[in-house]
């Protein structure tokens, strides 16, 4: 190849891997909000612990699910569940979630499944209880379930502390304000309900490098192929 | 030496296709599959501690229709037995236990016989407890062995264990291995 | 093997393979670019094969699509999270592929005389893919389903009158954004589109085989003295190539999914509260930029259309008989502002929306209009040049 050629390859190669670059990974123009996140409720939050995970659920069963649900880990707001119809409700609607084994510990009772109710059943059930939350609060507070992977950790740790700081006369109070241990707690137990097991993270990191590797020498190996296939017809 | 080089790439990426055939239909295959949730419906827990005796109640246990059977103690089945291969089949597996499961699903064309504690006129004696499939006629002992009709073998059998007033289906224990007259 | 040679009396495969793949010659000076069609294909299949597992578990109906996919495919059904990756991380790589592939075409202008037709055939992919791409992104329901579709449905109402407003009342089904709305959306990309896709790809493979592949240097070449067989010359490159290809994808979807399963769409759609930033997907942002730069909606929306009108008529825009931006440093140096305005454009519209911004907005939307505009002067320069120097035949219409 020429020099013109080469440069050219050079230019438009670095063009387009700089343009999906900026689009895919990281965009230099975006200023994304940052929230601090001190390094050792970071290392909480990610730890896997059970007990720290159990300690976040205790709160969230006790004091968040006052107004929240969970509806994926069959966490309902405590006005749902001491509605009379509540067990008759779950017996007959819930569909049985596997819980992985960071959760299965808090479903002993239903064999490890968590007991989910569809969103129409849900809020037809307990449109009242719904109602009076959003009287109460302007809108039905939002459900958990996939609240980590929505906002993160250290929009989470930050919120939960302090609501009314990051978006001003929101109408939930800061339940565990100057609580940063328990907070981690909680955002701790909100990843584990979003993110698999430590066991099943390795197990796909595993299948993603044989993959890749699988590929790339598959790759090598057509291309050997067409090597020889060439040789032989002469032109090459 | 050439063509044999050029076999063996052949070979090479030929085998790379395959691998990659099966890596690709393994995902596909295995989310078509049962998943843990389904896991729940293979161990089916009942409280039998409401149930009278001669009493036959209907659940479900990996999507079959499941009779779960109370019998007095003691009792004395008069009935006749059918001389083949699986004289008494089921009634040796569930031996003197008087709370058991069986699977009431027909082993003729699949309906779901009913429970006749008073007996049944089309038998001879017509007093004896029997279950009697109001398809095609094929009778069963109370312990599901085939005795008239066109059934050819006795009902199912599931794996089952007795945990206090707790009849387990599913796991094993009194009954150990799941006789599957369907499959 | 009995079975191969039952076939192949029945078939003559070996043969029309033999005709098809192996006496067909290509030119020997192919470059990597023209690797992007068989990648799009291959794009296309990934789509289809984990869109059919997908759609054995999605419901698409409002209270029960967001659970369907975050919670049944992610979470329960086995690998239920793997072809949920796949499919989402696999619609940004397919238009990855087929942007990459329109560009290579237009460097190499291979939309000249004898492939007008390919042309025509490849700008209706890409906006069926476009539109596919649209009825997709909304059938997750978090919040940038909802709200960024809900944009893009009200963009044809800047279309003054009954007209914009009937546009977005036919594409929702009703007022808002509802059941209605979901089920035509659904039906549109698991079957209408895809089904219409696959036959305007087969035509556009036929013109292709038809016109013959284009050659990088623009020129007329001896297919018997310096072709060289497509298989295995062409076809084991590409197929070396694919695998790369798979090998980045697969790379995304196991270790970087972040992008293409955005967060803020992992929270359920609120129709009574729109989030902090909605746009649509980076492929439509470049439009969506010129969009928003112009203060008047209406000529907003005229000036987008504007630009996907030009790339139609690029085979008539550019009417100068040399081909291929290799021979033409005039239109070199108007390819690279054409594809710096469209990257930046694309980058402007990931953007807040603000004055400076629009004003940033506008000044490419210029750049691009002006390598749309430079086209015919460059082709009347071109076709002076070439007149004076007696190196081309009119009669003819130019080189092959």
């Amino acid at each position: 190849m020429s020099l013109g050629n080469i440069l050219k390859t050079i230019f438009f190669t670095v063009f387009v891997v700089g343009f999906f670059f900026i689009i895919w990974v990281k965009n230099p123009f975006v200023q994304e909000q940052e929230y601090p996140l001190p390094a050792k409720y970071r290392a909480m939050i990610y730890s896997d612990n059970p007990q720290i995970i159990a300690a976040g659920r205790q709160i969230v069963t006790q004091q968040c699910a006052a107004c929240h649900s969970l509806r994926y880990d069959g966490v309902y707001p405590l006005s749902v569940k001491s509605d009379p119809n509540y067990p008759m409700i779950i017996k007959q609607f819930a569909k049985p979630i596997p819980s992985d084994s960071l959760l299965a510990p808090f479903h002993q009772k239903t064999k490890g499944f968590a007991m989910y109710l569809p969103q129409d059943v849900y809020d037809a059930a307990f449109a009242s209880e719904l109602h009076t939350l959003k009287t109460q609060f302007g809108k039905v507070p939002p459900d958990l379930s996939t609240m980590y992977l929505a906002r993160g950790p250290e929009y989470l740790f930050n919120w939960v502390q302090n609501p009314g700081q990051i978006i001003p006369g929101t109408a939930m109070p800061p339940i565990l304000q100057g609580q940063p241990k328990e907070a981690a707690e909680v955002v701790a137990y909100l990843r584990a309900v979003d993110t698999p097991t430590p066991a099943e993270q390795t197990r796909r990191f595993e299948m993603g490098v044989a993959t890749l590797a699988f590929l790339i020498f598959f790759g090598i190996a057509i291309y050997l192929y067409r090597g020889r296939l060439l040789d032989k017809m002469g032109l090459h | 030496m050439e063509a044999s080089r050029r076999d063996f790439m052949q070979y090479v990426v030929g085998a790379f296709g395959a691998v990659a055939a099966v890596g690709a239909a393994y995902p596909i295959l295995k989310s078509l599959g049962p998943n843990a949730a389904a896991a729940l419906q293979s161990k089916v827990d009942y409280d039998v501690s409401q149930l009278k005796p001669m009493d036959v109640r209907v659940t479900s246990w990996k999507g079959f229709p499941v009779f779960v059977m109370m019998l007095p103690t003691p009792f004395n089945w008069n009935g006749p037995e059918r001389n083949n291969k699986y004289k008494n089949h089921n009634r040796d597996i569930l031996g003197n236990h008087n709370v058991y499961a069986i699977i009431g699903k027909c082993t003729h064309l699949g309906c779901i016989p009913l429970w006749k504690p008073d007996g049944d006129s089309a038998m001879n004696p017509s007093n004896v407890p029997v279950f009697h499939c109001p398809c095609h006629g094929s009778i069963y002992t109370p312990w599901g062995d085939n005795i008239s009709g066109p059934a050819p073998l006795p009902l199912g059998v599931p794996p089952q264990t007795l945990n206090g007033n707790k009849l387990e289906i599913g796991t094993p224990g009194f009954v150990k291995k799941f006789w599957n007259p369907y499959a | 093997m009995g079975l191969a040679k039952f076939i192949e009396e029945r078939t003559h495969l070996s043969q029309i393979f033999q005709e098809q793949m192996v006496d067909y010659k290509v030119p020997k000076n192919l470059t990597f670019p023209y690797a992007f069609g068989v990648l799009a294909i291959i794009a296309f299949t990934v789509q289809i094969v984990s869109g059919m597992i997908l759609l054995m578990y999605y419901k698409p109906y409002d209270t029960l699509a967001f659970d369907s996919a975050a919670l049944f495919i992610w979470k329960v059904i086995p690998y239920g999270w793997l072809f949920r990756s796949i499919h989402a991380a696999g619609a940004n790589f397919f238009l990855a592929v087929v942007y990459l592939h329109m560009f290579t075409g237009i460097y190499y202008n291979a939309y000249k005389k004898p492939r007008e037709l390919v042309w025509i055939m490849g700008f209706i992919i890409y906006f069926l893919l476009l539109l596919t791409a649209l009825t997709g992104y909304v059938l997750p329901w978090g919040q940038l389903s909802y709200w960024a579709t809900e944009v893009t449905v009200e963009i044809p109402g800047a279309v003054p009158g009954v007209i914009g407003e009937t546009i977005s009342l036919l594409m929702r089904g009703g007022y808002t954004l509802g059941n209605i709305a979901i089920g035509r959306f659904f039906a549109l990309h698991v079957l209408i589109l895809p089904l219409i896709l696959l036959g305007v790809v087969s035509i556009h493979l036929f013109l292709v085989r038809a016109a013959g592949i284009s050659n990088p240097d623009g020129k007329p070449y001896d297919k018997k003295k310096e072709g060289v067989p497509f298989h295995p010359y062409v076809t084991l490159k590409e197929g070396a190539v694919a695998m790369f290809y798979l090998a980045l994808f697969f790379f995304f979807v196991f270790f970087y999914m972040k992008e293409f399963l955005p967060a803020t769409n992992w929270e359920p759609a609120n129709p009574l509260q729109t989030p902090a930033e909605i746009a649509p997907e980076w492929y439509l942002k470049g439009y969506y930029a010129i969009f928003r730069s112009i203060p008047n909606k209406f000529i907003g929306f005229v000036t987008f259309n504007l630009v996907l009108a030009l790339i139609l008529l690029l085979p008539w825009l550019d009417f100068s008989p040399i081909r291929s931006a290799r021979r033409r440093p005039l239109f070199f140096a108007m390819y690279i502002v054409f594809i710096f305005a469209g990257s930046a454009l694309t980058i402007v519209g990931t953007l807040q929306a603000t004055p400076e911004v629009a004003k940033v907005g506008l000044f490419f939307t210029a750049l691009l209009f002006l390598f749309f505009i430079s086209l015919p002067i460059i082709s009347f320069i071109e076709l002076g040049y070439a007149k004076a120097k007696g190196e081309v035949d009119y009669a003819k219409g130019g080189e092959q």
